[in-house]
This record gives structure tokens, sequence and C-alpha cells, in this order.
């Protein structure tokens, strides 16, 4: 691990050093012959290239102006490679570039007769903005009702999500607020092991990198994200909740760029560039060091016990197009976690012991053949994927360890059948050959007896969606059909879906949307993460963790023997208006529904999982927002959302629909970011959310002098409401080849103590809470060249 | 009668050995808790709280045992004996009549009671003669005691490893009502209402001696794994237990002209004091411990073996102020404390146990000011 981490950014460089030697450089023009030099031959020639200060990307058709010492005017337009060339007569002269988007820019040059003289300008741009690929207007016409797609630009600069893109996520409608910076995807009120995240064309085991410190995928290498929390399309499968779409982008290929970061928390470093004459790449990795710090800080202070998050991800990612509409992307890219939590150990002399040791790493290599042949449209992409992951827990003799060798093989096949009518087919495939082995205390025998367990499940689906438009009205019909195989175990579904986008006018669109989602579960009772037990104690002190805890770690889970092939369905049905109102801003309104039978969620945390079988969830998402403008952008984000179990009658209980795990009544979040100009940025988010459900303890019961907890009804208290205030600062300084970008992220600016569990005395009489993250300012710094 | 303040001293340890506590800092620290309660002193009573159950055999059976000589009543008990069980529960103005709380009996069914079952409890059925083990919860007849008659012996070791597990449930001078307690725990099926000053008091009556409790099963026909005979002749020898005596205190305290003076005192007798004295307290036992052996049954070969025990008594203190107790001597039968600052009457509580039951005692402080 040490050597990757003195190594990784060196290596990242060096692709970027040796891939930059196969980029040919375009031809230079020939020079233009200005007017003052007709018919002399005493003229020098100039050439300059015109590139953006910082950006270094060439400005295309920007005009230079060049004045002569006696008042002789020229003026040139850049080629597409940002440069001029042009015979001017001998003597001073001064080059005036005026852009719109760029300062003005003013030099003074010699020009000597019969010689080139050669430049490179950098006219500094009046606002940084390197994200040219935007694709809004294609995915602002999505016919999924709540579907959404983020910018790179919206995730670098957002407030409270510190350029992080599944952060950035949780800022929109339909995506539950977790407690304590747990980075779980709540998708309309399902659990996080409902909502599918893929990365291209397949998914990937894990959104966050433990206690949600950053994403797997960071920002700066995806194009954008595309985030549909229900009714999403037939194209996806094994999912009943929502979807979350990661597209990486394309390298770009106008010279080599890239960047170096370091905050509290990581430091990060990307290269990118051209490839052959078509080709690009992105190599990047980032390295999280909060550990390093934690340590430090454990040592000046003398205390007890802390804990160590390490982690790393890397991206190599390579776009070539080929001859005849044809291109290759060959992908590389894993993510890994440590997580330890170190205490004094007593008997030793100034020694430290790790209580807990968690690792978790996943690692993937896919290719995506892309062709088009007339109305023909072709997709291949086969993966392979390596998911590693180990838990000790030596004072409990506890020891997981699970390694997955997962293929998976996506192909797809697109036709333009008429100018009103596309269909898609196509197939994915997913087969996982796994092993795991452990020794888990089962509470009878000590020391733990060893269990072992090998075996292969396999997912297939076999899809059709097509898209036909109807004059305002386009509608996407889909099918999936699904086969689910754990063992010998099998299990089948079929899921047909519709979704459907009506363009009213030019200002008012309405959607709606209706399908069946089947998932396959393998654990009967869920999925409990095990390094979070459901209550324990501090000291004397008694904790009760609300259930979100228990799916801490959704991919590390599966002990041997507890697998059972089981399929949930879910209906889900929704419906939106979006109304365009002045001054660029639109209203989406979106209510949904979603029905689902077998849903045993995971291990409820002082709960009796195996109650419930039944999960509801409705409401209503609406979404005000301000595009990207020039100067502001923003928007105000409300979710309504109801989310219910049914519990099944048991001693005494009479059972009936409880709150959920997941249900979380009000969710408003406001965003909001002004460029103030001279490189200054400000932004903030404001949160104001229901508190999540939780089980209280009403009493206990003293036995034998312990004290066993009375828990009231399952979901029947809340936690107090949640509120923060996040705030941004950016100043960037642009230079002719590179910027700098120092930021500060403050998190709970007013240093609200929102509680996030309860501690309870020994006794449970009295309660405490206990609070999340306390006022945390983070101070980065950035390089781009 | 089990120790509780022996179980209370293990979570006070806990706090200085964080293994324990482990799993769940990595979960506080996944909170990002930044700020977690001062712990509760164990050892103050501010609140009505039971701290002791004591079984006493008023009336053997055709199987009981007489008590050895000298010693208390016999606290544990054979099938057909008659047993009264008492709550000794501590308040902050001093000890509390049970009889004034009301209190209701139950006899848990099962592997006992736990914080769900307390739901079912109002639909117990009354009690008759308590079969060994018992297999549901019962009501007893409520009363400041519970009395009950143990029924015939079905599982000898079920019997000799579960005991009779009683639960009494009462409520408190500042809480609800014992009526009203066993109300809000029945409708816990439809709603969440708070128990916390309620009491719900469980402790077990052991079943033996265990060679008697093997004999009686082969003669009513239980269920045994080993017979009479499969036992060594010396456990035989072994006398019924009796619960700890406490014969007194013995206290140091400091004189008002400076040095200390010694004196004893009862339970129940008042110490007075100056604000801020350090005082000595010592526990003076009335009988020494006793020996008894532990019966164990190899599961495959179904081999008896037997190990001698002897008795290991500790104690531990409760005060109805924060001030802590530090132990100078053995497992809590001495210890220094210091008086509070503010002149008041307080009240100090004392548990004695072996191991397999306990007794108590208490005294009144007075502190005067200087």
């Amino acid at each position: 691990m040490s050597g990757w981490r003195q190594g990784h950014v060196a290596l990242v460089m060096y692709f970027g050093a040796c891939l930059k030697a196969h980029a040919a450089p375009p031809p230079r023009p020939p020079p233009q012959v200005s007017e003052p030099c007709a018919g002399r031959d005493d003229c020098g020639t100039l050439r300059a290239r015109v590139r953006a200060a910082g950006l270094r990307t060439a400005l295309a058709e920007a005009r230079v102006v060049l004045v002569s010492a006696g008042g002789e005017t020229t003026i040139v337009e850049t080629d597409a490679a940002g440069r001029i060339a042009v015979d001017l007569p001998p003597g001073k002269l001064r080059l005036v570039i005026a852009t719109p988007g760029f300062e003005r820019l003013e030099q003074t040059l010699e020009i000597l007769a019969r010689a080139t003289t050669e430049r490179q300008l950098f006219p500094r741009p009046t606002e940084w903005n390197p994200y040219r690929t935007v694709v809004r207007d294609a995915t602002e016409k999505r016919p999924e009702a709540g579907a959404r797609s983020l910018s790179r630009e919206e995730i670098a600069t957002m407030p409270g999500s510190q350029g992080d893109p599944l952060r950035a996520l949780q800022n929109l409608p339909g995506v539950a607020r977790t407690p304590g910076g747990l980075g779980l995807l709540v998708l309309r009120g399902a659990s996080p092991l409902q909502s599918g995240v893929f990365v291209g064309e397949h998914p990937v085991p894990r959104a966050f990198h433990a206690l949600a410190l950053a994403s797997v995928v960071p920002g700066d290498v995806i194009e954008r994200l595309d985030f549909v929390p229900g009714n999403f399309d037939s194209r996806y499968g094994n999912a009943s909740g929502g979807m979350v779409v990661i597209e990486p982008r394309r390298g770009r290929r106008d010279g080599v760029h890239g960047h170096l970061g370091v905050d509290l928390r990581a430091a990060s470093a990307l290269v990118e560039g051209p490839l052959g004459k078509r080709g690009s790449f992105i190599v990047g990795a980032q390295r999280g060091y909060l550990d390093a710090g934690l340590r430090a800080f454990m040592s000046i202070t003398d205390s007890n016990g802390t804990v160590l998050p390490t982690y790393y991800d890397y991206q190599a990612m390579v776009d070539f197009p080929l001859k005849q509409g044809a291109s290759i992307s060959a992908r590389v890219l894993g993510a890994g976690d440590r997580i330890r939590f170190r205490f004094r150990d007593y008997e030793k002399e100034g020694g430290y012991e790790d209580a807990v040791d968690y690792r978790s790493s996943f690692h993937r290599v896919d290719f995506t053949y892309r062709k088009k042949m007339g109305a023909w449209s072709t997709m291949v992409s086969p993966a392979l994927r390596f998911d590693v992951g180990r838990q000790l827990i030596p004072v409990e003799e506890r020891e997981q360890f699970r390694r997955d060798y997962v293929g998976s093989l996506r192909a797809e096949l697109q036709r333009s059948m008429s100018k009103r009518f596309d269909l898609i087919v196509g197939a994915d495939l997913i087969v996982d050959h796994y092993r795991a082995r452990g020794q888990v205390p089962d509470g009878v025998s000590w020391p733990p007896p060893e269990q072992s367990a090998r075996g292969e499940q396999t997912w297939l689906g076999l899809y059709s969606s097509g898209r036909l438009r109807l004059g305002s009205l386009l509608l996407v019909p889909g099918f999936r059909a699904s086969g689910f195989a754990l063992g010998s175990e099998r299990a089948f579904a079929l899921d047909p879906r519709i979704n459907g986008l009506w363009e009213v006018s030019d200002a008012w669109r309405l959607r709606f949307g209706a399908g069946i989602y089947s998932q396959s579960r393998q654990s009967e009772f869920g999925v409990d993460a095990r390094i979070v037990p459901s209550s324990g104690q501090i000291g004397t002190n008694q904790v009760v963790l609300p259930a979100y805890f228990a799916n801490f770690e959704p991919a590390f889970a599966v002990l041997p023997g507890q697998n059972t092939l089981r399929v949930i369905r879910a209906l889900q049905l929704s419906a939106g208006a979006s109304h365009d109102l002045p001054a660029d801003m639109t209203i989406d309104a979106t209510g949904f529904y979603r029905d689902q039978d077998n849903a045993v969620p995971p291990v409820s945390l002082g709960g009796f999982a195996t109650r419930i079988s039944y999960g509801r969830t409705y409401g209503l998402e609406l979404l005000l927002r301000k595009p990207l403008t020039r100067r502001l952008y923003g928007w105000l984000a409300y979710t309504l959302m109801h989310s219910e179990l049914l519990f099944a009658q048991q001693h005494g209980d009479p059972g009936g629909r409880r709150p959920g795990d997941f249900d979380q009544r009000h969710n408003l979040t406001i965003v909001g970011s002004i460029k103030l100009g001279r490189g200054w940025q400000i932004g903030g988010r404001f949160r104001l959310v229901s508190g999540q459900p939780y089980t209280p303890v009403v009493g206990s019961l003293e036995y034998e002098g312990g004290f066993l907890p009375i828990r009231g009804l399952q979901n029947s208290a809340r936690f107090p409401p949640f509120h923060q205030l996040d705030i941004r600062v950016d100043r960037r300084w642009i230079y002719k080849r590179v910027s700098f970008l120092a930021y500060l992220d403050i998190l709970n600016v007013y240093n609200h103590q929102n509680v996030e569990m309860y501690v309870y005395s020994y006794d449970f009489r009295d309660t405490v809470g206990g609070f999340g993250l306390p006022i945390f300012p983070s101070l980065g710094l950035r390089l781009d060249y | 009668m089990p120790l509780r303040a022996w179980l209370r001293s293990r979570a006070r340890e806990g706090a200085a050995a964080p293994i324990g506590a482990s799993l769940v800092m990595v979960a506080a620290a996944l909170a990002g808790a930044s700020c977690l309660p001062e712990e509760r002193p164990y050892w103050v009573i501010d609140h009505t709280d039971a701290l002791a159950m004591r079984f006493e055999v008023i009336e053997p059976g055709p199987w009981g045992a007489d008590p050895p000589p000298g010693g208390g009543p016999v606290v544990e008990a054979m099938p057909g004996d008659r047993v009264r069980a008492t709550a000794f529960v501590a308040g902050p103005e001093g000890p509390v009549d049970v009889a004034a709380l009301q209190p209701r009996w139950f006899v848990c069914g099962g592997i006992g009671c736990t914080g769900g079952q307390v739901v079912d409890l109002t639909e117990a059925l009354p009690c008759g003669p308590v079969a060994l083990p018992n297999l549901d919860t019962c009501a007893l007849d409520p009363g400041p005691a519970a009395t009950f008659e143990l029924g015939p012996l079905r599982d000898v070791v079920d019997a000799a490893s579960i005991g009779v597990i009683v639960m009494m449930v009462a409520g408190t001078p500042e809480g609800p009502s014992t009526q009203e307690c066993l109300r809000r725990a029945d409708a816990l099926a439809t709603a969440s209402s708070s128990l916390r000053d309620c009491l719900f008091f469980v402790r077990t009556l052991r079943i033996g001696p265990t060679w008697r409790t093997v004999v009686a099963g082969a003669a009513m026909g239980a269920t045994s794994p080993v017979g009479p005979s499969d036992l060594p002749w010396q456990i035989s020898q072994v006398e019924p237990d009796v619960a700890p005596a406490i014969a007194h205190f013995a206290a140091w305290v400091p004189a008002p002209g400076g040095g200390e003076y010694f004196l004893e005192a009862q339970s129940g007798a008042t110490l007075s004091v100056g604000t801020g004295d350090e005082l000595t307290l010592s526990l003076v036992e009335a009988a020494p411990p006793q020996t008894y052996y532990s019966v164990s049954v190899d599961q495959s070969t179904l081999a008896v073996s037997v190990s001698p025990i002897v008795e290991i008594r500790g104690a531990a203190w409760f005060a109805t102020v924060p001030a802590p107790f530090e132990a100078t001597a053995g497992p809590g039968f001495e210890v220094e404390w210091r008086a509070p600052e503010q002149p008041g009457t307080h009240h100090l509580y004392v548990i004695l146990a072996d191991g397999r039951s306990a007794t108590t005692a208490w005294l009144r402080v007075e502190v005067a000011g200087r």
C-alpha cells in the first residue's frame, strides 16, 4: 500500500508523458499576406497560437487585430487550432485580441525583416469554465418522471458536496438524507440495496468509499451523472428502487492536461490528453489519508481509541474512434478501503491494537465497442471484476473473508425503424463466482466455528426498449425478462415497463411511468453488515442506533450457509409535470408510488425483520431549478415521502403498517451558487429534513444484574429534525498555462447539533442524543494544467 | 440470588477497557458523533430502584433440606418446597416500603423474561405449583412478597440450569403505580409510552443442591442424563445454600476535635458526620463462605465430573449522592467514602453476595455543617 501511495502520482504523470508522444501535431497553416505586404519582399512572418489562459484550450475563430506604428490595421482570425500566420511589414506593432468571454489582451511586438516571429498568446477567461461537454438538453428531456442529470460543473462547485458526484446527488429530490455522513443511496424510500449504481455499462458494488469519504469514481472523470429515482428504463435490471448511471467522459484531445489536488482528506492527480490520431486517454487516482491525521491526533490527545479510514481509487480510460463509425473504449477502474478501529492497549507500553480491521476493494476492467451502420447501432461490452472483502475483529475471534470473480456482458442492438420509432434490444449477464469463509461467533461454541462456502450466482436479463414519437408525445415502452440463479435455485421474472413524455407546449411537459421491477435477494434476512452492532456499550452507556446503520456496507455481507434465493417485485408508478418559468427557471413536480412484496429490508436494528412482509412508499417531489448561467445557479428541492412496512402479528403486537426504516417525511434542500468575478465564487446549501424513525427504548428490565431494554413499537419514534447550512468559497487564479484553485468548504456553518443516534445510560433510564458532525471546515488546493 | 452489584461493577470496568466498546465506537464514529454523554455513576441511587430479591424456603417439601446448623434460611429449593420472595427497594430517601408499591409477581416461562415479553404480562394465568422447568409465564398472588410452591420436577438439567425465574413488577413513588405500569406494558402493542419509572426486576431461584435434584428426579421420573448412582459420593455431603449474612458495619469516623473514632453499627443505624468528612466503612460477616460442588455432564459420554467451589463473596456499595466509594480492602469489604459538602441526610446501601445469593444492609448518614 505504501509503495502504491508514493508511486501513484508519478505513475499517472508517466502515463501522460508516454501517451502524449503518440499524438501527432496538426499541420501548420501557411502564412497569409497582409495588405501592407503586397508587393514587398522585406516582410517578416508572425506566427502565433492563441489559447485560453489556464486551460490551454485553443481559441478558434478569435479575431486578432494587428496595428502597425503607421496606423495600418490587419485583422486575422485564428484557425481551429487557435493559430494565425501572417506576413507583416517589419517594425513595431500592437497586437489586440478582444474575444467574448475573455479579457482584452494587448501586446507590442517587433517584426523583423524576412524573419519569423513566434508568439504564444493566452487571453485570460472572464469565467472559469473548463466543462465544455455538458449534454444538458438531451438529458433534460428524459421521459422518466423525476429523472435528473448533473453536469460536471454543478458537481464540482456544489456546496456541501466537496466536488463529489454522489454527494451532489444527495441534494436532489427523491434522495433521502443519510445520517452521520453515511454514503448510502436511499431513493424514494427504498433500501440502499434496492438501487443500482452503474459506471458505464456495468454495475459497481458500491458507490461510496467507506464512511462516505468520497465516491469511488471522482467527478473529474465523469461526463454526467444520470439519476432516476424510479421507473427506470428496461435497460437496467436487478434493482427494485432507483438507478444511478455514471457516464465516464473521454479525455481531451487539445493537449495534455491534468490536475493535482490536495485537501484535508485526500490527494488526487489526473492526466488526460490525445492518444494517437483520434484517441484520447484519462489516467487518474486519489488516495485518502485521513487516517494519518487521526493517528497523529490520537497520539497528541492520548485518546483511547479512534477510527482510521484509508481509501484509494484509480481510473484509466482510453477512447479510440475507429473507422466506419466504430469506436472502442477500454476502462480500468478500482477502489479500496480499509477501516481500522485502533484502541489503546493498556497492557502494552504506549501500545495500540486494532479492534476492528476491515478491508474491501474492487477492481474492474471493461471494454465497449460501438458501431453505427446506417440505421443500425450496436454495442458490446464485456467486463471482469474482482471483489475482495475481509473483516477481522480479533477480540471476538471473528474473521470473514469473501472473494468474488464477476464477469459481466452487455450487448445491445439499436435500430431506427422509422422516423417515429427506435428500438433497442439487448441482453445483460452477470456471473459471480464467489468464495467465502468465516469464523463467526454463534453464541454456542468457542472458538467460533470455521465456515466456508463457494458457489456461483447468475443474473441474466433480456430486454427491449422502444422510443415511439407521436407528435409531441414520446413513449418508451419496454420489457425485461430476468432469470436468477443461485447454486441449484432458479427464479424468473417478467417486467413490463413504460415511460412517457408529452410536451404539451413550449413551457409545459408531462411525464409518466409505470412498471414492474424485480430483484433477487440472496439472504433471507437481509444484510446485516455486522461491523456495526444493533446496540452495545460505550463505557457503561448503551447505544441504540437507527436502522440506517445496518446498511453500512452492503457489499460485504454474505455469510456461508445463509443464502436463499428470493425475488422481490415492486410496482412503480410515477407522474410529473415540468414548467419553464421566466429567467431560465424550471419547476418540476413528480408524484410517485412504489408497492413491493417480499420486501424484507435489511435487519432493522432492535426489530424483527422476519415480521415484515410488505413495503409501500408514496410521495411527491418538487424541484425549482435555476440552471447554470454566467453568474448564478441554484435549486430548491423538496420531497414529501411516506415509506411504510407491514408488520405481522407477534407477541401480542397486532402488527399493521408502521413507518419504514427509510421513511423521511419532509426533505427540503436549497442550493445556490454565485460567481462574484475576479475568480471568486461562493455557494451554500441548506437542508431541513425530518428525523428518521427509530425504535425507542421505553424502559428496562433488570435481569440478574444486567439491564435488558424494553422497546416500544418498531419505528414509533423519530429523531429531531435535521438542519444544516454548508458554505463553500472558491478563489481561482488563472495563469498562462496553469490555474490554481483554493477553496474553503465549511460544513455545518452554524454548528447545529443534529441528533444522529441515542445513547442511553447503563439502565436505559437517561437518554442523550449522539450528535452528528460539528462545524467542519475543509481547506483544499488544486492545480490544473 | 445473584449479585447485582458485581454486574454493575463489571459495567464500570468496561469503561476502563474499551475492547468491548470498540464496535459501537465505530458506529459512533460513523455517525460523526462528536459528543457523547457522561456516564451516569452506577452507584448513585437517585430514583427508586430495586437492589435485591431474597428467596427463602419457608416450608420444606418432601425433598427439601434443613439449613446447616447456625445458618439462615435455605435459599435454594427443591420440588414441593414452599418459597417466599421478597425484594429490597432503595430510594433517595431511604429504603422503600415494598408493600406500599403494591407489586405484582410473575414466574417467567421458558428460558426467562425479556423486554419484549412484558406486553403479555396482563394475560398471564395464575400460577399453580411451579413446574420445573416452568414453560409458560404465570402470575403469582400480589402482595409485598410472593409465595409459591414448587411443582413436579420434569427435567433435571433444565431445572438445575434454569431454576425458577421470578419477576417483580412495581410502580414507584415518583412514577406510575404498579397497575399503570402493567397497563402501559400491555399497551406497548399499540403505543409507545414510558416505563422508565417502573420496576421490572428479575431474579432466579436456584434448584438444588444438585445431588438432591438428581435423586428427586429419579424418584419422580424426570428426564435426566444421569442417575443417582452416577454421582460421586462426596457431593451428597453438600449442605443447601444459605444467604450470606452481615453482622454489622464497622466505621472509622473523623472526631470533631481531630483524629478519628471507631464505631459499630447495625443495618439501618444512623451515622452523624460533618461535611466533607472521609469515612472508612467495612462489613463484618456473620458466617464464613460455604463450599459446594459444580456438576458437569459430558454431552457425548455422559460422564459426570464434579469440582468443589468455595463461595467468593464481594460487596457493592450504593449511595444517594454521587460521591464515589474507594475500595481499600477486599472486594468491597472496606471502602472509603467522603461525605458531601452540603449538609443533609443521605443513605448508603450495600449488597453482599457470594455468587449464589446475596443480602443487603443500609446506613443513614446525617451530614452536619461545620
